[in-house]
């Protein structure tokens, strides 16, 4: 056994190494990078090009690549776009860095080309030496991951605690807003994190290439166990993550020997690991402390009193408010999500039959994506599972119309019965969670499901998936358009009600301040559980739909990673508008169409990259295009009508209805949700 | 960079007229595709064929633009001796990228460009031959996993290896093989999350228990992806193994081996369904890491070659610019457009959809004229009947590599099987 | 925001501020901020003579903690000017701020709570130019707090809250500022630490330095102060000499609530 434990050292090592870089630059600039796998495979690939298409010698290559080229694109990645997320909102943070790793690997495809890679060369010479450690080969790529943990260890902790620059890090990390105060320009410090944090990417990157391989997909499972082991450490500390990295990577070797190699159990228990870690620590914390939040440890309650929407408020509340009361309010929300709606509803007259088919699926697309809208927008928490859910619906459907034979529909509406429950269960379970934590435990979840359901073979039916026939009435992609439409209207119509209704006023309440929504007597749990129930529920029968279009249930069409990018592409268009949900599926099913139409097969790139520069550009612009444009229309609408634009109302009194409101400031009246904007710090002498 | 939380009217008019401009381009682009018509695209001069392939995705890897640049050699030298009964054939390529939806998409915007007939080397196909099927196109390619290549009311479709049956039975030509190695004790691993993989490696190891060979570890539930191999390395060590076959991805089986190696193991024997090309020559470390792994493969012999394979090599190498073993993808590619082309000369001399279907039907041994290692008939009582590319009815050719090169096992003879009687 | 605040241009400065802000003076004009989407301070108007001690009073939410982290650069001006020491430091990033000679001790601590007590002051020290000096400012931080010295590795969380503030304090002094904006220094605290909080600022007071006391708790402040500001609902809504704000102005503005002396 003791075998196990050294081969278990090896992937450990790595895990440890990614943890690190991901605490570093949570804890010092407040961000939990998403992007950080893709981070590591972009480096290790170029490493790979150096070395191996290019021929460079090893040490020439890893020093650019991972010395010089990892920092320059943390560096890069800071100035562009991380500096922007300061004050950013958990939900855009999150996205952000999804879009990142949406956007990186094919902007790697690329840059480098898709030659595929069989075997990747490390950092050791070739060929490999092989030395006999207690009676277990290891390899010299192996002895040299320990090597990288055992000297980012020891350097980490003598610059962290003894040199200068560590103690700028650490001061940071405890406070940015007092790392200034004592005049310490903040920027420069979070350059060298920044840049630090990719360094450990790109090591974890080039060390890991020989081991598991160089493909994209291969880094999720680093990912998984990387996050798994930044939950235990509480996303704050450090020595507890690398610990708990090395733990997983020595538990999955072991358990490989433990248990019987061919029963369904090691199937299924090896790659839960680290999902089966993080579940037992946020169990702990939470019986511990009673609820777990990211909040717990970052900055001080100075920072969190000068960022002006206090802890836990996602960006913008209620679309812009014009005056003239709730009737009116309702009405102009609803004139462009009616001429979208109109606008799509003729399209299946007018195009071509190829474009059609684009277009029934991207309607199925976008009842998926206003589950989406319903529990980010509405409820405002960040779920990354709704995919998950839209699986569920679908395989559940599939099973009923297939092989009980159920009405076609009614297994589509019975899709979404089977998914809300689960969304509830879930919903209940995150409930003490604070945002980030949910964005995590949903992403497991999601991951999870992945391994234990989706790949069961009744579902996935030996790669075809189970079929699934369209109704008889809705053969052709026109009727079974507006089949999909009439999904849509109904449940945006119920979202729309739902969000002008007292659930809506008192959902918002809960996401600007859940203090103060408490002190006001919102019910915030009994509130976001429904929510998620509900759109759970809705994700479940766009998924259904989306099984009904294709002509079968393809688990593989509803894995958690390719749902990451069907958030980045709503984010884009706007996760609180119900207009933009249709756009954003339509344009999801319709623009790689365009590609591939217009634009030779080296194009097909580029709609990923688009959807991910689209969730990058949050940063910037963190309502989405389609609200940000709409208002803009609507106001060009109103002044040529006479009419002034909706103002901005300013209120004289202070309100500080946030959690971490400082000692002195006692409570003042609660805060209106008004449109949603940010204030910024500049780090520069410049002013905003 | 200056933000501000201010209104700006002036970006803002601009962003919503650059918006809209994009809008009005994108339908007016999607509007203008070309209309739909019901001529069943041989018209004059040129014949339109289209392709189906995984060109871009992480199927890229096994397929890839590799196949395009098969069909096209196939073709173009087709087209340079005349075309078929004097028509030149126009080629269209459809990138399935990697997914499902894709290749459904693939497959009707090969239907907008009205194409006579679809080859396909593609494992996604199996939603996407319906409207093929219903506008009565001819698909002719690769059945990977497709069971629809299998059903006898679907006349239009055409699999190379011959009809399809899904539950992979069991022949007895892989146990011969393990035989020949010298394999007495053999290990047998599959993905835990890839149902096939499973079946396959499952039927591989009965085949091999038919012949009397020990199964002396069995792991099917390996994660796909990413996975470091010194664990199981290990296991297959302390059971006392000396054969493997592994049902993954070529990537896996290369680092199988090398750890499994590297823990001090000799094997008798790995047998691998993939990697039998001028790639794994080439690249010294992919070389060093198969060294000792018998690959099987559909394809005769490239060192010694019949006359079907000299003239696919020559095709390759003047119209592909490719030396050495052809790839899994130009293979396919080439095969895939060398059976469009015999069932457009059984079409006669003014082809229709129907009677290029007729014509093909009537075919009882096609080979691509040597090139593959034993017949397929594509006569309508066969279909149904009969397994998958590699699985044991058909014949194949096994390949160990050694040094640098590869060294038939069996000399220039074929494995073909016969069905294990109460196997699985 | 409503207006852009135009750049600093330091050419054509009024002569009057930069006259009246001289010697590590403050002279706030017409400032307003923001706090998220609610207006915080509207046009507020206030002036500290260099050398001199400002009492900043008002009530709870009325904006002091405001004013002294918009001077600071903590957070953003979206009208009006903040001269100080001859300069418009207007949109000045906070460390920029500091570096000028600008210290503001926030209210709950202006320590790192995180880290020990040496390494507070040690990141308080930085910008000192050579090592000498900066071990000189360590030595007289702890000749001014010997407490400081007795419990150097201990966390700066750890501490009581006199002994934070005094670090707090001993941060600030050490290292020579201009202008020190005390934010309720002595909340919380027993009467013994008031003291030595009070006596810490007018030592330094007695170096030229210009004290901002910014306090709920008036008669201590007004008896320190040369001058008193008393700010209601984002506005100044009194200033004058300290000696004038008798118990009528206090009434009328703070109400009967005045705090303990």
């Amino acid at each position: 056994m003791i075998q196990y434990v050294i081969a278990g050292l090896v992937l450990g090592g790595i895990y440890a190494i990614a943890s690190a870089g991901l605490v570093v630059t949570y804890r010092a600039a407040g961000i939990l990078n998403f992007g950080f796998g893709a981070m590591a495979y972009l480096i290790a690939r170029f490493y790979y090009f150096l070395h191996s298409q290019l021929g460079w010698g090893i040490v020439p290559a890893a020093l650019v690549a991972v010395v010089l080229a990892g920092p320059l694109l943390g560096t890069g990645l800071y100035f562009g776009l991380f500096r922007l997320l300061r004050l950013s909102s958990p939900l855009v943070k999150v996205v952000v860095t999804i879009g990142v790793s949406v956007c990186i690997p094919p902007l790697a495809a690329v840059l480098f080309g898709t030659e595929p890679i069989l075997r990747a060369p490390g950092l050791a010479p070739e060929p490999v030496q092989v030395f006999l450690v207690a009676g277990v080969p290891v390899t010299m790529d192996q002895l040299i991951v320990y090597a990288a943990v055992i000297v980012v260890l020891v350097v980490g902790a003598f610059v962290l605690l003894r040199t200068d620059i560590g103690l700028r890090v650490r001061a940071m990390v405890d406070s940015p807003a007092m790392t200034s105060l004592s005049g310490t320009n903040p920027r420069w410090v979070a350059v060298g994190v920044w840049a630090t944090s990719a360094f450990l990417a790109g090591l974890a990157g080039v060390l890991s290439a020989p081991i598991i391989g160089l493909a994209p997909t291969d880094y999720t499972l680093l990912m998984a166990a990387a996050f798994a082991a930044v939950i235990a450490g509480r996303l704050c500390n450090l020595p507890m993550a690398m610990a708990v990295g090395f733990g997983m990577g020595i538990l999955s070797s072991v358990l490989q020997f433990l248990l019987p190699p061919g029963s369904a159990l090691t199937a299924a228990v090896v790659p839960s690991v680290p999902f089966a870690v993080a579940a037992i620590f946020l169990v702990y914390n939470l019986l511990r402390w009673g609820s777990v939040d990211e909040n717990d440890g970052v900055g001080g309650a100075l920072d969190l009193a000068i960022t002006p929407q206090g802890a836990e408020s996602l960006t913008g509340t209620a679309t812009s408010a014009p005056p003239g009361g709730a009737a009116r309010r309702r009405w102009s929300g609803a004139i462009p999500s009616g001429a979208v709606l109109v606008v799509v509803a003729l399209l299946p007259l007018v195009l071509p039959n190829f474009w059609v088919g684009l277009l029934v699926a991207g309607i199925a697309y976008a009842v998926v994506f206003l589950s989406i809208t319903l529990v980010s927008g509405e409820g405002g928490m960040i779920w990354l599972c709704q995919v998950t859910f839209a699986g569920i619906g679908a395989i559940t459907s599939a099973q009923l119309a297939s092989v009980y034979d159920w009405p076609v529909l009614l297994a589509v509406l019975a899709g979404g019965a089977i998914a809300a429950p689960v969304g509830l269960l879930i919903g209940v379970l995150t409930i003490r969670l604070g945002d980030l934590y949910v964005a995590l435990v949903t992403l497991t979840f999601g991951l999870l499901m992945d391994h234990l359901v989706f790949s069961r073979d009744v579902f996935v039916n030996g790669g075809l998936g189970v079929p699934v026939d369209r109704p008889t009435f809705a053969t052709d992609d026109q009727t079974m358009t507006y089949v999909g439409l009439a999904v849509f209207v109904v449940v945006a119509a119920a979202i729309l009600n739902l969000r002008h209704s007292t659930t809506g006023l008192a959902l918002g309440a809960v996401r600007t301040s859940p203090a103060g929504a408490k002190t006001v007597g919102v019910p915030v749990v009994r509130m976001k559980v429904v929510v998620t129930g509900l759109a759970a529920g809705v994700a479940g029968i766009g998924g259904a739909l989306l099984a009904v279009v294709a002509g079968s249930a393809l688990p593989e069409n509803f894995l958690t990673l390719g749902g990451m990018v069907w958030l980045a592409v709503l984010v884009t268009a706007g996760f609180r508008s119900v207009a933009a949900a249709l756009i954003a599926g339509v344009a999801f099913a319709v623009v790689p169409g365009l590609v591939l139409v217009n634009l030779s097969a080296s194009w097909n790139q580029l709609p990923p990259i688009l959807f991910g520069l689209g969730a990058i550009a949050l940063a910037k612009n963190p309502e989405g295009f389609v609200l940000q444009n709409g208002r803009a229309l609507r106001d060009m609408a109103m002044r040529s009508i006479g009419r002034s634009p909706a103002g901005h109302p300013r209120h004289p009194a202070m309100t500080t209805a946030s959690r971490a409101a400082p000692v002195a400031e006692g409570p003042g009246p609660v805060r209106v949700a008004t449109e949603g904007r940010r204030s910024v710090l500049t780090e520069t002498g410049e002013r905003p | 960079m200056r933000l501000t939380a201010g209104s700006h009217h002036g970006r803002t008019g601009h962003r919503v007229a650059s918006a809209i401009a994009i809008l009005g381009l994108a339908v007016a682009a999607a509007a203008c595709g070309s209309p739909s018509s019901s001529t069943s695209g041989a018209t004059g001069a040129t014949i339109k064929l289209g392709l189906v392939s995984s060109i871009t995705g992480p199927l890229a890897s096994t397929f890839g633009p590799d196949v395009e640049a098969g069909f096209n050699a196939r073709v173009s030298r087709e087209n340079d001796a005349g075309g078929v009964n004097g028509r030149k054939l126009e080629v269209t390529v459809a990138d399935d990228t990697s997914t499902a939806p894709g290749a459904v998409t693939a497959v009707q915007n090969l239907m907008r460009q009205d194409v006579f007939a679809v080859g396909s080397w593609s494992a996604l196909m199996f939603n996407a031959y319906k409207p093929l099927n219903q506008a009565g196109i001819p698909l002719v390619g690769g059945a990977f996993g497709a069971p629809q290549f299998g059903d006898p009311s679907l006349t239009n479709q055409f699999s190379v290896f011959g009809p399809l049956d899904p539950a992979f039975p069991v022949y007895d030509s892989y146990g011969k093989l393990l035989k020949s190695l010298g394999v007495t004790k053999l290990a047998s691993l599959g993905y835990g999350t890839v149902p096939s993989s499973k079946n396959s490696a499952t039927a591989f190891a009965a085949s091999a228990k038919a012949a009397g060979i020990a199964i002396c570890y069995e792991n099917y539930g390996l994660p796909s992806g990413g996975v470091d191999f010194t664990p199981v390395a290990l296991a297959i060590k302390n059971a006392g193994c000396d054969g493997i076959y592994a049902s993954m991805v070529s990537s896996s089986q290369l680092a199988l081996a090398q750890s499994v190696r590297d823990s001090g193991v000799t094997l008798k024997g790995m047998v691998s369904t993939q990697g039998y090309e001028q790639r794994t020559l080439d690249d010294p470390r992919v070389r060093e890491a198969a060294q000792g792994i018998t690959f099987v493969n559909p394809m005769s012999l490239v060192a010694e070659p019949n006359a079907g394979m000299k003239t696919m090599l020559g095709d390759l190498q003047k119209y592909a610019n490719s030396t050495g073993i052809p790839s899994f993808g130009e293979f396919g590619g080439w095969l895939t457009a060398d059976a469009l082309i015999a069932g457009l000369e059984a079409a006669g001399a003014n082809p229709t959809r129907e009677s290029f279907i007729d014509g093909l039907r009537k075919v009882s041994d096609y080979d691509a004229g040597g090139v593959l290692a034993g017949p397929t008939d594509f006569t309508v009582g066969q279909i149904g009947k009969g397994d998958s590319i590699l699985s044991g009815s058909r014949c194949w050719f096994a390949l160990t590599l050694v040094g640098d090169s590869f060294t038939p096992v069996n000399g220039t003879t074929p494995f073909c099987g016969d069905p294990v009687a109460g196997a699985k | 925001m409503t207006s852009a605040v135009t750049p600093a241009d330091h050419d054509h400065a009024e002569p009057d501020a930069v006259a009246r802000s001289a010697d590590g003076g403050l002279l706030v004009e017409g400032l307003g901020v923001d706090y998220g989407q609610s207006r915080a301070l509207f046009g507020l108007d206030l002036a500290a003579r260099g050398g001199s001690a400002l009492a900043v009073l008002g009530p709870n939410g009325a904006g002091k903690s405001t004013l002294g982290r918009a001077v600071a650069g903590l957070v953003p001006v979206c009208s009006g000017r903040v001269w100080f020491d001859g300069q418009d430091i207007t949109g000045w990033a906070a460390h920029r701020v500091r570096r000028a000679g600008l210290a503001y001790i926030p209210e709950g601590r202006g320590i790192f709570p995180g880290l020990s007590v040496l390494d507070n002051l040690r990141m308080a020290v930085r910008q000192l130019p050579s090592k000498k000096a900066r071990e000189t400012a360590i030595d007289a931080a702890y000749g001014l707090f010997p407490v400081l010295e007795q419990r150097r590795d201990q966390r700066a969380g750890s501490l009581s809250g006199g002994e934070q503030q005094m670090l707090a304090l001993g941060r600030v002094l050490v290292v020579g500022p201009k202008l020190i904006v005390a934010d309720e220094m002595s909340l919380g605290l027993a009467p013994l630490m008031v003291n030595a909080v009070f006596d810490g600022l007018a030592t330094a007071r007695e170096d030229g330095v210009t004290v901002v006391l910014i306090e709920q708790f008036v008669h201590r402040a007004l008896a320190f102060a040369d001058d008193c500001a008393v700010i209601s609902r984002g506005q100044v809504t009194w200033s004058g000499p300290a000696a004038e704000a008798g118990p009528q102005v206090l009434e009328q503005y703070l109400g009967a609530a005045a705090g303990p002396a």
